[in-house]
Order: C-alpha cells, then sequence, then structure tokens
C-alpha cells in the first residue's frame, strides 16, 4: 500500500520536474533568441563609390547617383516633367553561367517612398535594356528609378549589396547553383542634381 | 566472438556503404541531364528533336546590322564568336533555343540577346520540318574563352533527357575581323 503510494509519487514528482525544466528550457531558448533579434544587427562593411565588391557571383562598382529627367540613357527629357533617378554602376558575372538574376544584386534600404518599384537596367554599351551578363565581361550598367510625381527628392542614396556563395550540388537536384544570399555591404551615395542640358 | 563482429562490422560497412554511394553516386540533375551527341564541325548530327550542322566559326570585334529600318553597331569588351550553321526540324515543328558556347574552362555562354532583328539570326525562329534554316549563332564571350570551345545546340538551355548537340570548335581561331556586317555575310 506504501511502497505503491510512494512510487506513484516518485513518478509524479519526477514528470512534473521533467516538464518545469523543459518549460524553463524552452522559456530560456525563446528569451534568448528575442534578445538576439532586439539587439542591433551587425554593422555591414561601407563600400565606397567606386571602390569594387566582390560579391560572390558578382563583382560591382558603385559610381554616381543622380537625378535626371531622361526616362532612358539616351532619350529626350520625359514631356511631363517627371524626375527619374539613375544609378551608374559596373557588373562583372563572376559565375560560369550567362545570367540575368541582375535585380537582385542591391536593394535600396531603408527604402524611398518616392521610388516606385522595378527599376529598369540599362546596358550603357548599347543604351538598351539589360537582358543577360555574360561570365567575365564587365558591362556599365545604369539603374533608372521613377520618382513618384510630386514626390520629396532623396538626398542621399543608401544601398545594401548582396551576395551568394556557389554550392556545387544543391540538397534537391544535386545540381550547382547559387544559394544564401544575404547582404555583405552598404553604400552610401549623394545624389547628384540633375544636370542642364542646353 | 563472431557475434560481436556481426553486431559492430554490420552497422559499419553500412555506413561505409551508405557514404560512398551518397558521395559518388550520379545526382539527379546528372541521371535526368541532356544526352550528349558529339561531334565536329561539319558534321550533320541528328538529335531527337532536330538536326544541326555548323560550318564556321568568325570572330569579330563589332557587328553592324540593319534592324527595323536603322542601323545598329554592337561593339564588346570580350569578343564576338559567330557559328554559321543550318538548323532542321525532325520530325515536327520545334525551336531551338538553347544555342550555348561552352569554354574550354567551362565557362557557358548563353546566345547573345544584343542581336534582335539580326538578319537570319538561329534560334528565335520556329523550324518547321523540311524547310531548313541557315543562318548564325552570335555569342559574346571573353578573348580567353575562344580556344578549344564546344558548341552546345538543344531545344531549350536546360535540356532534359533530350539531346544536346556537342559540336567540338577549332583550337585556334585566328584574330579577329575589326568589323563584320551581318547583312553582308555568306550564309550559303
Amino acid at each position: 500500500m506504501i511502497v505503491s503510494w510512494l512510487a506513484g509519487l516518485r513518478q509524479a514528482v519526477s514528470s512534473k520536474l521533467t516538464i518545469g525544466i523543459g518549460g524553463l528550457l524552452a522559456l530560456a531558448i525563446t528569451s534568448g533568441q528575442s534578445l538576439l533579434e532586439a539587439l542591433e544587427p551587425p554593422t555591414l562593411p561601407v563600400l565606397a563609390a567606386g571602390a569594387s565588391l566582390d560579391a560572390g557571383r558578382w563583382r560591382i562598382a558603385l559610381h554616381e547617383a543622380s537625378l535626371t529627367t531622361q526616362s532612358r540613357p539616351d532619350g529626350p527629357p520625359a514631356p511631363d516633367g517627371t524626375q527619374f533617378l539613375a544609378l551608374d554602376l559596373d557588373i562583372v558575372n563572376r559565375s560560369s553561367e550567362t545570367d540575368n538574376t541582375f535585380a537582385r544584386i542591391f536593394i535600396v534600404d531603408p527604402s524611398i517612398d518616392a521610388l516606385q518599384p522595378n527599376p529598369i537596367f540599362w546596358l550603357m554599351r548599347d543604351k538598351a535594356i539589360l537582358s543577360a551578363l555574360q561570365p567575365g565581361l564587365r558591362e556599365r550598367v545604369r539603374v533608372i528609378w521613377r520618382l513618384a510625381p510630386g514626390a520629396k527628392v532623396p538626398e542621399r542614396l543608401r544601398l545594401v549589396v548582396n551576395g551568394e556563395t556557389f554550392k556545387p550540388r544543391d540538397n534537391l537536384f544535386a545540381a550547382p547553383g547559387w544559394f544564401n544570399r544575404k547582404p555583405i555591404a552598404a553604400a552610401s551615395l549623394p545624389v547628384a542634381a540633375a544636370e542642364m542640358r542646353p | 566472438m563472431s557475434g560481436v563482429f556481426a553486431k559492430l562490422g554490420a552497422p559499419l560497412i553500412a555506413a561505409l556503404l551508405l557514404a560512398g554511394m551518397q558521395r559518388f553516386t550520379p545526382g539527379y540533375a546528372e541521371i535526368t541531364g541532356p544526352i550528349p551527341l558529339k561531334g565536329d564541325l561539319g558534321e550533320t548530327l541528328t538529335g531527337r528533336g532536330f538536326t544541326v550542322r555548323a560550318d564556321k566559326v568568325l570572330l569579330a570585334e563589332k557587328l553592324r546590322f540593319k534592324a527595323y529600318g536603322r542601323e545598329v553597331e554592337r561593339d564588346t569588351g570580350g569578343v564576338f564568336a559567330l557559328v554559321i550553321a543550318r538548323l532542321d526540324a525532325q520530325p515536327v515543328s520545334t525551336t531551338v533555343s538553347g544555342a550555348i558556347w561552352r569554354s574550354a574552362q567551362g565557362a557557358r555562354f548563353v546566345a547573345s540577346p544584343r542581336f534582335q532583328g539580326a538578319p537570319r539570326l538561329l534560334g528565335t525562329d520556329r523550324l518547321e520540318p523540311g524547310l531548313p534554316q541557315r543562318g548564325v549563332f552570335i555569342f559574346e564571350v571573353p578573348r580567353e574563352a575562344v580556344a578549344g570551345a564546344t558548341l552546345l545546340v538543344a531545344a531549350s538551355r536546360w535540356p532534359r533527357l533530350d539531346t544536346q548537340a556537342e559540336i567540338a570548335l577549332p583550337a585556334t581561331l585566328g584574330t579577329p575581323a575589326s568589323l563584320l556586317d551581318l547583312n553582308e555575310l555568306a550564309y550559303e
């Protein structure tokens, strides 16, 4: 009678202890996670204008950002006075494949409300829309955002550059590819005023 | 004694076997990849959906052509490699849009998209059986990617369990012409 009662007590105590320890552990882990998230994100290395950066899949150099009234590199000014933000940069495709994923290379961070999404990438060599980057060939590219009408023009453009790493065999198809996109550098470029055209 | 060996040895052998299989068996992408069809310049290769014959390779630093009534000139940081070839659909209509210049180092250059509207560009138009097309594939490659390259021709850029013609190109190709006019090229 007493023996079985003792055995039952022991079981109850041990299960309560297990639950308690597990709960405390879970609490500690989640608190730690939220603390880590609350910490300031690590500051990214600064990329100077004109400096070349190796971002795994790409090598890029950001040159200058300027306001313009042209929607394309060789076009006439937009008739309704719309303004555009143009960013000049050099891109080299470091992968072994012709590539058209250049829109992933950088993001505007913090985002600027005046910039309309989906800028157009222009190949300066052709003054035509860039459709592919061939491996190992450096190209001068101009990215043009349309500014929302009447929007306040930003003074600086902060860009966060993404890098990717190569994996010879991915987990799904065992095919080579580029993965783990993450920010690796940040650049802050002054936005030059619109040039006066005679 | 033998019982201990069986207990320890069997899992060990199984682990080794599995590790070896994981490391050395071909991956899914490889098993379901392109089916190569090797050949040389001037040889007609018959694949599952098309036949191809590459005749000549030309190099140029600049290319000129007329597109949509406009004279267009294209230059490059590398060199333009042109392959004059003949394509024929067989047995049904098809599009052969996967032409790739594979350099000796292994880089794969897809035919340049900078020549929209150029005359006799291969890979853009639909091929009909019995109506062969003669024309040109244009690639834009760095100078070091010219020697010893291979031309890959397939229905798509990533053929799955489908023909990919692999045409060995000459190891040396001379100096590039400074300017070629695509409208005056001898395609025949």
